[in-house]
């Protein structure tokens, strides 16, 4: 009875096995569903995060460009451009005494795409002549623009999309015959390919081959992680086969050909042929020989392996190796073969674009973007950010700021150094954020909010010149002991530097020899109101200290904001948005937002033509003479010194024709520095000026200005043939009414005159400037 | 044709097999939409350049040109990157700066039209009377398109007073 209920069971047990295996096949199906979802959204969605890329500016080309030989080659170098004897190639130059040929790339450019194009032209005299394109004369051109960096989501991942039909067919063969044969025939999975590779493993008693095909090779990296394991494997053919059954050949082997991890460049991936052909041969994929299609296809076998930098020779073996399956394939000719395996492996002689290579001013590129971007737009949606940086400029500041650095010697060691350079069109070229060039922390530039010191006293001589017909350059003032009652009860009694009282003084004078005494006389005259509603103007700033300490620059500034500041001193009285950003495409190049140059006038050109020139007296005969020691003589230009309590900084701002350039001296505890303004900022700031400035500071007086000879000692109308007078520029009617009869000498040196320039020098160069007018 | 259906059926095979043994689930994230700016109407007439007889290099003219030709086709943001492109090579020209001044304008943006002017006005120099005249009457009509009447009455009487 028991047997039988015992074989029952198992008759019943029996009859039920299907179940299990419907089970199984319903899992499966649930799961199969659930897979074909994941490569479907996958590949028909977005299928990579595109970082936006950051371009500098162009460089312009055209008739009388500045531009010096050294400068242009270095700039073809950090843009891959190869030299060679006759350029027939996109990406390459060649250079016969001062006649410059470029094969320029085709770009995208803001303004409208170029293509393709050669341009010829000569330097001479640090100057661009006889440029030609594609043979004919022409009025402008271009080189394309350098990438200076990116903004990446959390992995660093460049890539370049191109789309199947842009590459080139020898690319597709190469690929396909190195890594794929099969790709036609299979379903994803290819067991011939399977099979073939264990046997080949097993009789080496190593793991030599691989069997996955070009479909798996990019689910791997598509979905998957690089974790090594059955699991892995097992749904990576079946994500393979699903990929085969739902997309065509040519879709799958695009997405491979963009996806391909095929090297490094500092922490970012290079991905896809597109980009890895620039990175390997600066030029475009379509523009790749046979021999470098070769070695793009070596290489993606295992990029570190293969890095054709670091072992040419390796590459060139697998390399020829390619070539071989290509002629065996009859996808090329003999005598193509040959031609191509004659080729040595070149690449770039740098492989390393460094990213963020200008890492301070790719900071201000990304805080000017976040007011119109978010994060996730920025390092997904493939953007081409149109910069303003101007590589050569951004070089040779960090030049001249290593220079600097050098001859402070051991006792620069703890020192630290900031600098903006801004151009005449309010675009800021160049941001220097620490002493260390590239370095990638604190952007002092940006963020060292530090006392400006005197760079605040142009700003209380332009509040009183706004009321020109009560003050003028040549109005005088007490620069004796002057004593301000402060809201706290205290009583502020501000000292000159040199601890001395220097009598009665012009305003010119005192700006030039920076006299603290009487530049707070003068502000309290004119009312502390009025000086923080011209620190607002010039600021943009609402956040003024109701303190009359500001006079002197007890506020808290960084190299940015002063360049900000000082701009409208720079441009005639027209304060700017500094930029940093031209424009932005999407990653079609379509134009999605401009940047436009936008001023707004701000004090009248006439008024600030005065202060220009009393800023440039500074420069030629106060307390900023020790800039010529370092820029060329005819190099004119306008600026101030500022040294803050206890020379703890150090400052320069100050202008030449072409740019304005901020530099700030300090250390990051806030020590003293035992450097004033004369001795630090400006030496930081003459010697950028000599590297970068092609062009002096010319005063053109605008309509509104007159100037008259004044007599030094009295403020009052005098006459050229004088001596002790000086040609002053007026507002309106300005300029005072009353004359003394010649001569008036001072029978000592008047403390209006700085003992290195008293009386003639001046006069001479307000004579030059007369006959210049 | 049969090795494909082997291919095919093979493929099924191999799913089906593997199917339960794995699944992973990536996602991709949905862009986000990027502002596009909005294309302004109406163009003006300018002073005519010819008659300055200042120099000005022939990139700037040609980059002038080509301002001038997509102001024409009302084509405003293709009108201020060459003007743009031009400002930078030479920011003190009044012809440079006066297209800017026309191009904000035509893009209704009467403010910067008449900074743009006003900036003009103060690198021309004092012999172009005409010019000048013009200019005036051009911050004249800046000023009433934004409903500024005192300001526009004060440019005209401006313009008139160069004689």
């Amino acid at each position: 009875m028991r047997m039988s209920v015992s074989r029952d069971k198992l008759r019943f047990l029996l009859r039920l096995w299907p179940v299990p295996i419907v089970v199984l096949l319903a899992f499966s199906a649930i799961m199969l569903y659930q897979m074909d979802g994941i490569v479907r959204e996958k590949f028909e969605g977005k299928r990579w995060r595109l970082p936006s890329v950051v371009y500098a500016r162009p460089l312009e080309l055209h008739e009388g460009a500045p531009l010096r030989d050294e400068d242009l080659e270095m700039e073809l170098q950090e843009l891959s451009y190869f030299k060679v004897k006759d350029p027939q190639q996109p990406g390459e130059y060649s250079r016969h005494d001062d006649k410059f040929e470029i094969q320029r790339r085709g770009f995208p450019f803001w303004e409208g795409a170029e293509g393709t194009t050669r341009i010829e032209f000569r330097i001479v005299k640090s100057r661009v002549t006889d440029l030609k394109q594609d043979g004919k004369p022409s009025e402008l051109s271009r080189l394309d623009p350098m990438k200076i960096g990116g903004i990446y989501a959390t992995q660093k991942e460049d890539r370049k999309l191109v789309q199947l039909k842009q590459v080139p067919k020898y690319v597709i063969d190469a690929l396909i015959a190195i890594e794929d044969r099969e790709f036609y025939d299979h379903f994803g999975v290819s067991i011939k390919g399977i099979s073939r590779a264990m046997w080949t493993n097993f009789k080496a008693r190593r793991w030599v081959q691989g069997g996955s095909t070009l479909t798996q090779q990019l689910v791997k990296n598509f979905y998957l992680t690089p974790e090594r394991s059955i699991k892995r494997k097992f749904t990576e053919m079946v994500y393979s086969v699903l990929l085969e059954l739902h997309y065509s050949k040519e879709e799958i082997l695009e997405t491979y050909i963009n996806e391909i991890y095929l090297g490094h460049s500092g922490d970012s991936g290079v991905h896809g042929f597109g980009l890895a052909s620039e990175f390997y041969f600066g030029r475009p994929l379509e523009a790749l020989s046979l021999d470098q299609a070769a070695v793009l296809a070596a290489i993606a076998n295992g990029p570190s392996f293969y890095n054709p930098g670091r072992y040419p020779d390796r590459v060139k073996k697998r390399r020829n190796k390619v070539l071989a399956l290509l002629l065996e394939d009859k996808k090329i000719t003999k005598a193509a073969y040959d031609q191509a395996r004659r080729q040595p492996i070149k690449v770039r002689p740098s492989l390393r674009w460094a990213p963020n290579r200008f890492p301070a001013f790719l900071d201000l590129v990304r805080r000017n973007l976040d007011r119109d971007y978010q994060t996730k737009d920025l390092a997904e949606e493939g953007l081409r950010i149109f910069s303003t940086l101007d590589p050569i400029t951004q070089v040779l500041t960090e030049k001249a700021i290593a220079d600097f650095m050098r001859r402070q010697g051991k006792s620069g060691g703890k020192l630290q150094v900031a600098s903006v350079v801004v151009s005449e069109s309010g675009e800021v070229q160049g941001v220097i954020g620490d002493k260390v060039a590239g370095f990638q922390g604190f952007n002092r530039a940006l963020d060292a909010k530090r006392s400006i010191g005197s760079l605040a006293k142009p700003v209380v001589l332009l509040s009183a010149l706004a009321e020109h017909s009560k003050y003028t350059l040549a109005t005088h003032i007490s620069d004796g002991p002057v004593s301000i009652p402060l809201s706290s009860g205290q009583v502020w009694e501000p000292q000159n530097i040199d601890h001395g009282d220097h009598g009665n003084v012009s305003l010119l004078t005192m700006l030039t020899q920076s006299y603290n005494r009487a530049t707070v006389r003068l502000g309290r005259e004119v009312g502390l109101k009025k000086v923080q509603e011209t620190f607002r103007k010039l600021t943009g700033s609402t956040e003024i200290p109701d303190n009359p300490s500001i006079m002197l620059g007890a506020l808290g500034m960084s190299p940015y904001e002063v360049a900000g500041m000082y701009y409208p001193f720079f441009s005639g009285g027209y304060r700017t948005d500094l930029k940093a950003v031209r424009g932005v495409q999407d990653h079609d190049g379509k134009r999605i937002k401009a940047y436009p140059s936008k001023v707004v006038k701000i004090f009248e050109p006439s008024v600030i033509h005065v202060l220009q020139y009393a800023m440039r007296a500074v420069i030629f005969e106060g307390t900023g003479r020790a800039a010529f020691s370092f820029m060329p003589g005819d190099l004119t230009a306008a600026g101030k010194t500022g040294t803050s309590n206890d020379q703890r900084d150090s400052w320069f701002a100050g202008f030449t024709g072409d740019k304005l350039v901020v530099s700030w001296v300090g250390n990051d505890a806030n020590d003293p520095t035992r450097l004033t303004g004369s001795s630090g900022g400006l030496h930081v700031w003459a010697q950028i000026m000599s590297k970068i400035s092609r062009q002096g500071l010319t005063l053109n007086a605008p309509p509104g200005v007159q100037y008259q000879w004044v007599d030094n000692a009295t403020g009052l109308l005098s006459s050229a043939d004088c001596q002790g007078v000086r040609y002053l520029p007026f507002v309106g009617n300005s300029a005072p009414r009353d004359s003394v009869p010649c001569p008036v000498l001072p029978e000592t040196i008047h403390p209006d005159q700085p003992p290195a320039t008293t009386g003639k020098e001046p006069a001479m160069l307000d004579w030059l400037f007369k006959l210049m007018q | 044709m049969p090795s494909k259906f082997l291919s095919s059926a093979l493929g099924a095979l191999v799913i089906l097999i593997l199917a339960g043994i794995a699944n992973t689930c990536v996602h991709a994230p949905e862009p986000e939409p990027v502002p596009v700016e909005e294309k302004p109407e109406e163009t003006v007439t300018a002073p005519s350049m010819e008659l300055i007889r200042e120099p000005l290099s022939p990139a700037v003219q040609s980059l002038l040109r080509k301002s001038q030709a997509a102001l024409e086709q009302k084509q405003y943001q293709e009108a201020e990157a060459h003007a743009e492109r031009a400002y930078r090579m030479e920011g003190h020209d009044y012809r440079v700066l006066f297209m800017r001044a026309r191009i904000s304008l035509a893009a209704g943006s009467a403010d910067d039209a008449e900074q743009w002017a006003q900036r003009a006005l103060g690198t021309l120099p004092t012999k172009y009377k005409t010019h000048r005249k013009q200019t005036w009457e051009f911050i004249a009509r800046a000023r009433a398109a934004r409903g500024d009447e005192a300001g526009h009455d004060e440019a005209l009487r401006q313009a008139r007073d160069i004689r």
